[in-house]
């Protein structure tokens, strides 16, 4: 064990600088609030309750909706499901402000649906648009279970002649709970994390109260402390989930795991099932989608084409960089507590996962703070060698640069590539650690001989969850940024939140647009996979 | 292990050192702290108009000046100047709202600027009282009814709005919305804070719906037949009226605009302006750029494309901002509005209006 006490210490350095400008941040919360008293009286309870609200009824939608389509694509074969097979990761490609823009613009005046209906605004309209946007965490992760684990369980309930309800309650359910509650955390931080699009809807909740305390009444310690109840909540649904993995963990009883093969649907019934799947696509992808399409085609989509292009490159240029830092630490952090048997070097690589549960702004702030604390540092200590020679002082480094923004989204989505990679990680357990040990092969070995190529597939799909949110990341990028920098984000967000709708729907669009690229490529990729391994398998 | 350990630290230490030079050299590239002939100047500003953008470019191409911008909103633009302190690059902050500027000098963020040109052509009621920030454009948050099912003689003043006979049948924004938390400023300087939170109180009563959206959306729901009046600023209509959009042109057609209390203190009104940063490595270039956008030509462009009110006196106004006709404007003097704000915000907390 003592040769692995450097793997402890890599582990270690690793969450410090995570949760280092957490510290940063936290270090004022105890300064002195005068508004604290007035929030506590006034508006907490409010935001409390909104929240809860919007929690409730979007995980419950998103639970619902992810499990059930995860056990649809999985085991039957029906008209269009290869279209499926793609379509329904495309909400994910959606930002929910991006989304609320767009469905506000179709129910308000001169609108599609203005008629019907003249508004699009309050609680539920927030909880539609969470439910068809977030329902591909709970999806993604059960697919994910299903298909590594689905072959061996549903067979067996075959052989004992359970009904295919049956199947789906007794057998799917249970199995997909441990990913899909771990999918639905994560949807859930996200609820509690959006801004723009409850802002826009006329929603309160604990994050635009954050905001509210930091920016309208300028308390810094106030918004703080929201951002502290807030990371209790997440830390409570972490812990939960933490709590319910560890009782239902499933290992692999054969050494290959057999895929489900999916059962035929003809008919009436198979394209009943089509339309079913079809629902999710429609309202959180092709709605917004063809509204925005409509918009830039009105805006003419051209005319902007050098701005678009430019600022297509610098935010493709910025998002990859850092998808591909997340995952290797993701890797690296998921494998280390294998050695130790989880324990608390478990706790420890999950901790920098908190920083999902923390508002963008809210990690943009403590992320400035430690990179000028940097910065102040190396001023002071290198001036007195480096004025004389460069006839000025270093000034800024860290603060302002692309490095630090990049580095402050690992630290705000490094949960999403962590996930994944975790539970297949856990999936496939720590033996091989330890038969290469026996076998006189250390530690660094067994990674890239054994996991690294397993882990393939689910680090694909960590950096395309990781390239998604990112790329959609609004708050801290637009804090954090450089000069003259903008990213597709910004650039919509701000002629949106000015209802220059149309004109923002070209940066929008191409936004959703490289998300669903990704999302295709990712979908080949790893379908190719799946084919070799088939192969493999008959051979 | 000893050998990975190393290879950690080794690959660490490049990292670090790689991530410096490269940063340095950025930073270096970015900004040109301190020397004289630098032709730079660094803005920090919440105005995110293509108009800024334009008088920007021409700036450059009068003064050889590169401008570098940081849009975002006022309060983060605040926060990280804060934090930057005396390393900031910024030489200019620019918010769309004068609570803002008031809360940067309170912070210490800004510094006097002994400006002749600028005290020359901006009135005294719409720069700092000593000289921590100047007005750039002026716009006046008004009421906006339908003309089909308002008529102007229901209207009279901010303060009426609360009676009875609008129960239902006003749209108005989110209190977070800083043109609210200085309209109420307004009231509490001139009516007390008694009657400020009872005005809060009997608006938050009146509301159609529960406040979402921005000022135009406020005029899309009284088109939409959701309610009768909001309260706007000036700019909104004209650049919907403007609109390459058909159905915002149709709405704003819908509308009138009524400056409230005329007969008595005024409309309210704010502005939209800048100061310069208290460690601005650029001083002289961002005075330059002030000057610039106090210019006749430049004011008269803010007019003519935001449809905003020109602070300089005797610039003209857009063709529509024109056909509203004169209007007496509230002669406050806008730093209270600053001093004011946070007071506001606990008004809004306690009557309840999101």
């Amino acid at each position: 064990m003592s040769n692995r006490r450097g793997w402890l210490i890599v582990l270690i350095v690793l969450t410090l600088l995570f949760v280092l400008p957490f510290a940063a941040l936290l270090s004022g919360v105890f300064s002195s609030s005068d508004t604290w008293g007035h929030l506590s009286s006034t508006v907490l309870p409010r935001y409390i309750g909104s929240s809860l609200f919007l929690l409730l009824f979007s995980l419950f939608g998103v639970y619902s909706l992810g499990t059930v389509t995860a056990w649809i694509m999985t085991r039957y074969s029906f008209p269009l499901k290869p279209v499926l097979e793609v379509a329904l990761i495309f909400p994910h490609a959606v930002p929910i402000y991006i989304s609320a823009f767009a469905y506000r613009g179709l129910f308000n005046y001169g609108g599609l649906f203005h008629p019907i209906m003249p508004d699009f605004s309050g609680p539920w309209a927030a909880v539609f648009l969470f439910i068809f946007g977030l329902y591909t965490y709970v999806y993604l992760a059960a697919r994910a279970m299903l298909a590594t684990f689905g072959g061996q369980f549903i067979d067996t309930a075959l052989m004992l002649g359970k009904s295919e309800g049956a199947l789906f309650r007794r057998v799917a359910l249970p199995l997909m709970r441990p990913a899909a509650v771990g999918g639905a955390v994560l949807a859930g931080v996200e609820v509690l994390n959006e801004y723009g699009a409850l802002k826009y809807l006329g929603v309160e909740s604990f994050t635009t109260g954050i905001f509210r305390a930091w920016f309208s009444l300028g308390d810094i310690t106030a918004a703080i402390r929201l951002s502290l109840l807030l990371l209790l909540t997440v830390g409570i649904l972490l812990a939960a989930e933490k709590l319910q993995r560890g009782k239902a963990g499933f290992t692999s009883s054969g050494r290959n795991p057999s895929p489900v093969i999916p059962l035929k649907i003809r008919g009436i019934k198979g394209t009943l099932l089509t339309a079913v799947l079809l629902f999710p696509v429609t309202f959180g992808f092709f709605i917004p989608l063809l509204q925005l399409l409509f918009w830039s085609i009105d805006a003419s989509l051209l005319q902007q084409w050098g701005k678009l292009a430019v600022i297509t490159t610098d935010t493709l240029v910025l998002t990859l960089s850092a998808s591909v830092a997340a995952v290797s630490i993701a890797l690296l952090l998921g494998f280390i507590p294998l050695l130790f048997n989880g324990g608390i070097s478990g706790s420890l690589a999950s901790l920098p996962s908190l920083g999902y549960a923390v508002p963008g702004a809210v990690i943009a702030m403590g992320v400035m703070r430690l990179s000028i604390s940097a910065d102040f540092t190396i001023n002071r200590l290198f001036n007195p060698l480096i004025s004389p020679l460069r006839g000025e002082p270093l000034g800024l480094i860290f603060s302002g640069s692309l490095i630090v923004l990049a580095g402050a989204y690992l630290i705000r989505f490094i949960a999403v590539s962590y996930k994944p990679i975790a539970s297949a990680y856990t999936s496939i357990g720590g033996v091989y650690v330890d038969s290469a040990a026996t076998m006189g092969r250390g530690p660094i070995a067994s990674f890239f001989k054994i996991y690294l190529p397993l882990m393939k597939r689910a680090s694909l799909f960590a950096g395309i969850l990781f390239f998604l949110d990112a790329i959609k990341e609004l708050p801290l990028t637009m804090i954090l940024r450089p000069f003259n920098y903008d990213t597709l984000a910004t650039v919509t967000y701000e002629l949106a939140s000015d209802e220059r709708l149309k004109e923002a729907a070209p940066f929008g669009l191409i936004l959703v647009a490289l998300g669903v690229g990704v999302t295709i490529i990712t979908m080949m990729l790893s379908k190719g996979n799946r084919k070799v391994t088939q192969g493999e398998k008959k051979a | 292990m000893r050998i990975f350990l190393r290879l950690f630290m080794t690959i660490l230490i490049t990292f670090t050192l790689s991530v410096t030079l490269w940063a340095g050299g950025q930073s270096e590239a970015g900004s040109d702290n301190g020397s004289g002939n630098a032709g730079e100047v660094n803005v920090y500003s919440h105005r995110h108009y293509e108009i800024d953008k334009q008088l920007f470019t021409e700036f450059t191409e009068k003064t050889g000046i590169k401008v570098n911008v940081v849009n975002a909103d006022s309060d983060e633009l605040i926060q990280r100047l804060k934090t930057e302190g005396e390393l900031s690059p910024a030489d200019l902050l620019i918010t769309a709202d004068v609570a803002r500027l008031v809360r940067a000098q309170k912070d210490g963020l800004l510094q006097a600027v002994d400006n002749q040109t600028l005290k020359e052509r901006i009135p005294a009621y719409l720069r700092s009282p000593n000289d921590y920030w100047f007005g750039m454009t002026k716009r006046a948050r008004v009421i906006v009814y339908h003309t089909e099912r308002v008529d102007t003689e229901e209207l009279s003043t901010y303060e009426e709005l609360t009676s009875e006979k609008w129960r239902n049948r006003i749209a108005i924004r989110s209190s977070s919305n800083i043109y609210n938390q200085s309209l109420l400023a307004s009231l509490i300087a001139n009516l007390g804070a008694d009657q400020a939170e009872e005005w809060a109180k009997g608006i938050v009563q009146n509301m159609a719906r529960s406040p979402q959206g921005n000022d135009r959306d406020q005029m899309k729901a009284v088109a939409a037949g959701q309610a009768d009046i909001a309260v706007v600023n000036t700019y909104y209509v004209g650049r919907m009226f403007n609109s390459d959009d058909p159905d915002e042109v149709e709405v704003a057609q819908q509308m009138g605009v009524f400056f409230p209390n005329q007969e008595g203190r005024g409309s309210h009104i704010n502005i939209s302006g800048g100061g310069v940063t208290a460690h601005a490595p650029h001083k002289a270039n961002a005075e330059k750029l002030l000057e610039f956008l106090t210019s006749d030509t430049s004011q008269r462009l803010f007019a003519q494309a935001n449809y905003e009110y020109p602070v300089v006196p005797g610039v003209s106004e857009a063709e529509i901002v024109k056909s509203w006709g004169e209007f007496k404007e509230d002669r406050l003097n806008l730093s209270e509005l600053g001093k004011l704000n946070s007071q506001a915000v606990r008004i809004f907390d306690r009557a309840g209006w999101k």
